[in-house]
């Protein structure tokens, strides 16, 4: 996939990224007007599908509610490329079937704006505006089995125990 | 080779003989807990995900906390959609706004954590049940949604980190400043998504209370889990509440850990976080003298019946300061009573402080005591990000109960030992 990068730092936290007073919005098209609201309020404006989120280290860190996911998925991210990802935001991002990839210590320069190229299955990220690539880590296991089915209510439906039964 | 605690609660709730770290497994899931914006947010991959009827087998507990009763239209919206599913579910821990209190203050109370348990619930600071032997993990919104509706949750066993507690605490100094050195000493990121387990000889000195405190503000370093080595003194707590048998677990002597860490609970004095991480710790001595708004005693971290003790001791003969708003919130309507009938809720309001009923209140910043710009507050709650209590231009910092009170009475942040 190829998109728009944007940045941001470390520690950026849930109500960094969804303040809480809009938390939660009725419907995920509601969700998606309020990321990062406060904080960088043209993003929700401007942010296009397939735009690429990068962040630094302990991506997502403090609420577990997932409407930060929810809002980012519902404005067509696809992926975010952090440095290192708090627990909460790791598995409310999955569930939402948001490819993700882990960069740790590895150089890689990227500045708002720059285009990127990204395989989410290998970690393999081009920067197409300056040509520096590296490779993160991608998803593996249960994660990645849940993403490529596209999110946690795909791949758990046929799990249900009591699923509704049609009246016919 | 032994086992640490979340191999051995990832085994039995796996229903395997072992496991290690790394490995994937579908837990079944003992308790689940949803406060209002939890019940809100699953309704949605519910119906999503198709599922007609929840996994009978765990045990589901509902209440309304976060704002309690309901400040403007929308919250009252949330409640109503709250309190209609936990009928049409039939289900009997419904906890409505005046019989319930805080979740993780209700849930221990209620005799809903039974040590060895594998609870989950929509919030982050489950950790709390760690206190009483429990293993408890948040849960996002979505992911409570696939639990009700196959009655597991999928699981990355985790490493775990073992810390050890020596050392008696020094006067006016308590469980908090123990957590706020945790806090200090690991930072935010450094123990994500690893299983905590703390034990050693100072614990037996903590009350439950105190114990949940430490639990339940170590979510602040990203862990997965924390466990706290259970005793006489939190069996009898849970022996109180529920008569559901229980099997503690706890790690092997020969368990492996990716770190061990020891620290001596003497070796410090009151502690406070500044703005606006949690881990931001200092000696309050550094902070002493810095002017106050407010001071909050309240929150699921601090706003138990020992907490609202220690700010009534530290009151008495003392008025809170002209300038300052005193915020008091018992983190029940058990403690709100159990207060009341110490005497404490009149010490509270002759002194000149606020009590209000209990929620989580003032700590998320949305009622019951919410700060302008400029204004700054120290609480007994968790969380300092910027715009928590209010304002993005106010300030929190966080402390123990006794600093906050002894502050308040200060206009300025104070030492307690100097008010003791």
């Amino acid at each position: 996939m190829e998109g728009r990068a944007w940045i941001f730092g470390d520690n950026i936290d849930t109500d960094y990224m969804f303040p809480a007073r809009f938390s939660p919005d009725p419907t995920p098209e509601e969700m998606a007007k309020h990321v990062f609201y406060d904080m960088r309020p043209e993003f929700s404006r401007e942010a296009k599908p397939g735009d690429i989120v990068v962040a630094g280290h302990n991506f997502g860190y403090g609420s577990y509610r997932e409407s930060p996911s929810v809002g980012l998925r519902a404005l067509g991210v696809q992926v975010i490329i952090a440095r290192s990802f708090a627990r909460a935001f790791y598995r409310n991002a999955v569930t939402m079937g948001i490819w993700l990839i882990t960069l740790g210590e590895k150089k890689f320069h990227c500045e708002d704006g720059h285009h990127l190229e990204v395989d989410s299955r290998s970690g393999e990220i081009i920067n197409q505006t300056t040509g520096e690539q590296v490779r993160g880590t991608p998803l593996s296991g249960m994660a990645r089995e849940i993403v490529e089915a596209g999110g946690a209510t795909q791949y758990f439906k046929p799990k249900v125990l009591y699923p509704e039964t049609k009246k016919g | 080779m032994g086992k640490t605690v979340a191999e051995k609660v990832f085994a039995k709730k796996s229903g395997q003989d072992s496991v290690k770290p790394g490995d994937v497994v579908f837990a079944s899931v003992d308790v689940a807990m949803m406060h209002e914006a939890g019940t809100n947010g699953i309704q949605r991959p519910l119906r999503e995900l198709g599922v007609g009827k929840l996994a009978e087998k765990i045990e589901i507990v509902i209440m309304l906390d976060h704002y309690v009763p309901a400040p403007n239209v929308a919250n009252a919206g949330r409640h109503k959609v709250t309190r209609e599913f936990a009928k049409r579910m039939n289900i009997p821990s419904w906890y409505e706004a005046g019989r319930g209190g805080i979740c993780h203050q209700l849930l221990p109370e209620k005799g809903h954590v039974r040590p060895g348990e594998f609870i989950v619930g929509t919030d982050a600071h489950m950790t709390t049940y760690g206190a009483l032997g429990a293993y408890a993990v948040g849960v996002g919104f979505t992911e409570m949604a696939v639990i009700l509706g196959t009655g597991k949750m999928w699981i990355v066993v985790p490493e775990s980190v073992k810390v050890v507690l020596r050392g008696q605490l020094g006067p006016g100094v308590s469980e908090k400043d123990v957590v706020l050195l945790l806090l200090r000493e690991f930072g935010l990121s450094r123990l994500t998504y690893k299983s905590l387990e703390i034990e050693g000889p100072a614990v037996s000195q903590f009350s439950v209370d105190g114990r949940m405190t430490i639990c339940n503000m170590c979510s602040e370093m990203g862990i997965k889990a924390v466990v706290m080595k259970t005793d006489r003194q939190s069996n009898d707590y849970v022996l109180e509440r529920t008569s559901k048998p229980f099997k503690e677990i706890w790690a092997d002597q020969d368990a492996s850990y990716e770190e061990v860490r020891e620290f001596d609970v003497g070796s410090i004095g009151p502690l406070v976080a500044i703005p606006s991480t949690p881990d931001h710790v200092v000696p309050v001595t550094e902070v002493d003298g810095i002017r106050i708004d407010q001071a909050f005693l309240g929150s699921c971290t601090n706003g138990r019946i020992s907490d609202l003790r220690v700010g009534a001791k530290i009151l008495k003969g003392h008025k809170v300061h002209p300038d300052v708003r005193l915020i008091i919130t018992p983190a029940s309507q058990e403690v709100y009573l159990q207060a009341l009938d110490e005497g404490l809720i009149r010490q509270f309001i002759t002194a000149g402080a606020l009590v209000t009923n209990s929620t989580c209140g003032a700590c998320i910043g949305g009622h019951m005591g919410v700060l302008a710009d400029g204004e700054v507050c120290i609480a007994s709650s968790n969380r300092n990000f910027v715009g928590r209590m209010g304002s993005t231009k106010s300030e929190v910092y966080l402390a123990s109960p006794a600093t906050v009170v002894a502050s308040a009475i200060s206009g300025q942040i104070k030492d307690p030992r100097k008010v003791l």
